[in-house]
């Protein structure tokens, strides 16, 4: 094992503020000197990736199944992961977030119930009596914790609105307003990138930028969100394109 | 003219210094009709529909951003009724503080905006009780009323609709018939209704049950308002404004219960909230889902205006400020702002502060501000929404009837901020709500803070027996205020028994406030400028960045720059308060048609007629004139008709129309 990889890619999944990624997202967003040196492309297939990562793996990374995909997973409290999925997404179903977490339904199921005996998980029923989960925090609302698609900005000015947009999608859940943090976490570009594609889809009139409460929200989220050209902090958008 | 002429001349009467909505009532600012037209066609589709079906339920949540124009879309809501004649009624209700009187805020905030005029001095009222008697008429004529109830409606209405309180329809056909304000005071909750015998609830001496009661009571109040309404055929639109205000868990879950009941079981109203749209998501959390469901089948959002939108509402205001002398002004502020607005669609309150700053701000400024400048910013914005809100409250008394709520929250503030008070708490009492430590010299003293605010004799002595117990447990290290109004407390020889506990009270050392026109505008303006930060309607300019203020800057200005004194304290030290008769009214002592002459003649010598209240009423002062500054500002308002009040940075200006 090259010690120097296995830092680097534990650097990778801090960086983005994340427990695990899916090994074709991280191949994306790795930089291309690492790519390189680990003879991969940025389109190298998921098996390519495993072989090559495999033995850089130690007692910190591990590679783990989630649902259909494989991901770099860093090793620790289960538990905790778990808690902080459902922090990022509350409200997602038991079924979908066992799709998404590098657990064999065994441990999920394991985890999930010890989490909520424990008092620290919840739930509650939506209106087809599904079940939801949310955190239950001691010190108030759960704070969203990133959650990047892992995509790298997209060159093309019209891609990159639909990969916004998908984003936003996801997000806004009938809501209408998404919040700029969450949007920034969940596509995880660079400060630059994602600030030059917000302005630029609101100077064409695509979004609409809102004020809000900046005292509703964390530090971390307002360095999240967006101070426009004339300096008024933005918190939230809409989608008007379709208006 | 150069450019520094037209922003001299922008900058003495500035249209754009306030961002704020005022009042839909109050609200003379031009309407951008094509701005979220969309929303304000469903609020009448709705309303159309609750006119329908008066016992429907329907209900609407309108979304927006702080400055996106929500309260500005109540004044359209307003207007339009207002062109449809007597048709519909509005209300306009603020956001609730206590959970266990909703109901009696909810009537509160009724009635009054249903006193509030509307055409040909009328109030809503008058076109309510109108209707009934026209509807009444016209059942008689065509033989849906028998004829022998011809001189009895009341008597017809109790068996049409057997669930009506029979006092709620007794006052309201007496106050029909002569028309005594008071009695609207006794509907609304606010006056005793000794002069009007015959509900035994409030004869419970035991107060949690008379809260209880008093409650119940004004849930049949709002109960028997919509059997009215629906006998006359005449919606009423109920807006929840700044809710924002509202975060506390129990008091979004009375909301809610307002809510159900208003949607459920009242007639003839259609409750639309005006939200935030993160507020709304703290409140879907909290609200049963049947409540949140019947908001959100009516979903509105509004959104921001246009490149040419924005170039309307500019327009619009400097119109209406210098009528046919605007277009100059359009130009310069146009070169202003072109490349500004260019960068996106932005909220109308966006708009209006970008040429604000543009006014503002000097055109070769000798350095760029930074972040040591941020702290004097806050204070400076704080001072000029401070000294609106003020007069605000002033020139409009009535919006803010004494409410214990509203003076408890506002005292709760303005001790929180107090370096020399500490550990404010509210006790869970009725009438002796606060206490804090207070530094007396060098020693910390337990103080407490009783209120009553309402005409009612027996809550007044239950408020003074409460603080004669907390004084009498320590006589010598305790401090215990009674805080009341002018207006709820009548002087000898009527109340003996609360003007006997009252001697007793301050011979035990009590303190007793009694709030006079002129004082009790700091405490409300307090609570409403407190509104307007939980709103979002206050927006700062700090070297870094443009935020909205936060209640962390409410305090600092508190802290440093407030210049109201609620309460008599000086040096850190608790003096007591001259133990005078009780404050004398200024609207009673003044000579009004000699004043009226003065006001005239003074601002027709001013440029443009017009001229700043405070020099106004030096001015007045210096001619043997005693009227008190909330007295001048509330006097030019009722008088809409030769004077208007514009907001200026400190205080208001008041022209001669």
């Amino acid at each position: 094992m090259d010690e120097r990889f296995n830092v680097e890619l534990e650097q990778l999944l801090q960086d983005r503020g994340r427990d695990f990624l899916s090994l074709s997202g991280v191949c994306k967003v790795m930089p291309s000197a690492l790519r390189a040196r680990l003879g991969l492309k940025s389109n190298s297939r998921v098996g390519e990736v495993q072989k090559a990562l495999q033995p850089h793996m130690g007692r910190n990374l591990e590679i783990r199944k989630a649902g259909r995909s494989l991901c770099l997973v860093r090793r620790g409290e289960k538990d905790e992961m778990l808690l902080r999925s459902v922090q990022a997404r509350p409200g997602k179903s038991p079924k979908t977030l066992r799709n998404s977490l590098p657990f064999t339904a065994a441990e999920f199921l394991r985890l999930t119930n010890s989490l909520l005996k424990e008092g620290r998980l919840r739930v509650e029923l939506n209106a087809r009596c599904e079940p939801l989960l949310f955190a239950v925090s001691p010190e108030g609302p759960p704070t969203l914790q990133p959650q990047p698609l892992a995509l790298a900005p997209v060159p093309d000015a019209e891609a990159e609105k639909a990969v916004l947009r998908a984003a936003f999608q996801e997000l806004e859940q009938g809501r209408i307003f998404v919040r700029i943090c969450d949007l920034r976490r969940r596509l995880g570009w660079s400060r630059e990138a994602f600030d030059s594609a917000l302005a630029r889809l609101r100077r064409e009139r695509t979004v609409q930028l809102h004020s809000g409460d900046v005292s509703a929200m964390t530090q971390e989220e307002l360095q999240d969100s967006f101070v426009d050209e004339n300096g008024f902090r933005m918190l939230s958008l809409t989608w008007t394109e379709a208006r | 003219m150069s450019r520094v002429d037209v922003r001299q001349q922008l900058l003495e009467r500035n249209p754009f210094l306030s961002s704020a909505s005022p009042e839909p009532w109050d609200n003379n600012f031009p309407d951008l009709t094509g701005l979220n037209k969309d929303v304000g066609d469903h609020i009448f589709t709705l309303l159309r529909g609750t006119r329908e079906g008066m016992r429907g339920t329907m209900a609407g949540l309108v979304l927006g951003e702080a400055g996106s124009g929500k309260t500005h879309m109540l004044k359209r809501v307003l207007d339009s009724m207002q062109e449809m004649g007597e048709g519909a009624l509005f209300a306009s209700i603020r956001a609730f503080l206590n959970p266990t009187s909703v109901f009696q805020d909810l009537r509160r905030g009724i009635f009054v905006n249903l006193k509030r005029k509307r055409r040909e001095h009328r109030s809503q009222i008058d076109f309510l009780g109108e209707a009934v008697k026209a509807r009444f008429h016209q059942d008689l004529v065509e033989g849906r009323v028998p004829s022998y109830y011809q001189d009895s409606l009341q008597l017809w209405f109790q068996e049409e609709y057997p669930d009506v309180d029979p006092r709620f329809l007794r006052l309201f056909y007496t106050y029909m018939d002569v028309k005594d304000s008071r009695l609207l005071g006794v509907m609304q909750g606010d006056i005793s209704d000794d002069d009007f015998p015959g509900n035994p609830d409030l004869k419970i001496d035991d107060f949690e049950s008379r809260d209880a009661a008093q409650e119940a009571e004004a849930q049949r109040a709002v109960l028997s308002l919509g059997m009215l309404l629906d006998y006359a055929k005449m919606p009423l639109i109920i807006c929840f404004d700044q809710l924002d205000a509202m975060s506390d868990e129990g008091l979004i879950q009375a909301w809610g219960r307002v809510s159900a009941e208003l949607i459920n079981n009242v007639y003839g109203v259609l409750p639309l909230a005006f939200l935030r749209s993160d507020k709304w998501n703290a409140f879907s959390a909290v609200l049963d889902n049947a409540v949140k469901d019947r908001y959100q089948n009516n979903l509105m959002v509004l959104r921001s205006c246009t490149l040419e939108e924005s170039w309307q509402l500019l327009e619009g205001r400097l119109r209406l400020y210098y009528e046919d002398d605007y277009e100059e002004k359009m130009e310069w502020l146009r070169t202003q702002l072109e490349a500004k607005l260019a960068v996106g669609d932005y909220a109308p309150r966006h708009v209006i502060e970008m040429a604000n700053r543009a006014i503002l701000q000097p055109l070769h400024p000798v350095r760029r501000p930074g972040p040591e400048d941020d702290r004097e910013e806050i204070l400076r914005a704080f001072a000029g929404v401070w000294s609106e809100e003020r007069d605000k409250v002033a020139a409009e008394p009535g919006l803010w009837p004494p409410n214990l709520d509203d003076l408890s929250c506002a005292l709760e503030l303005w001790l929180t901020a107090r370096s020399d008070c500490s550990s404010v708490v509210r006790t869970g009492q009725r009438f002796r709500v606060l206490e804090a430590e207070c530094l007396q010299g060098a020693e910390r003293v337990l103080c407490s803070f009783a209120f009553c605010a309402t005409r009612h004799n027996s809550p007044a002595r239950a408020a003074l027996n409460a603080g004669l117990k907390f004084l009498n447990e320590d006589p010598m290290g305790r401090i215990c205020y009674y805080v009341t109004e002018a207006s709820v407390l009548p002087a000898l020889p009527q109340w003996p028994k609360v003007h006997e506990l009252l001697s007793e009270f301050r011979n035990q050392g009590g303190r007793v406030v009694v709030l006079d026109e002129e004082t009790r505008v700091c405490w409300y303006a307090l609570l409403a400028l407190r509104n307007r930060i939980e709103a979002g309607d206050v927006r700062l300019y700090l070297s870094e960045e443009s935020r909205l203020a936060v209640r962390e800057d409410l305090m600092l200005f508190l802290r440093e720059r407030f210049e109201g004194e609620l309460l008599p304290f000086e040096g850190g030290k608790v003096e007591p308060p001259p133990l005078t008769d009780l404050p004398v009214d200024p609207f009673l002592t003044e000579d009004w048609p000699r004043l009226h002459e003065a006001i005239c003649s003074l601002l027709t010598q001013a440029p443009m007629r017009m001229m700043k209240a405070d020099f106004l009423l030096e001015r007045l002062r210096n001619q043997d004139f005693k009227i008190l500054h909330a007295g001048l500002l509330a006097y030019v308002k009722g008088q809409e008709e030769c004077f208007r009040l514009w907001p200026c940075e400190n205080g208001s200006l008041i022209q001669m129309v």
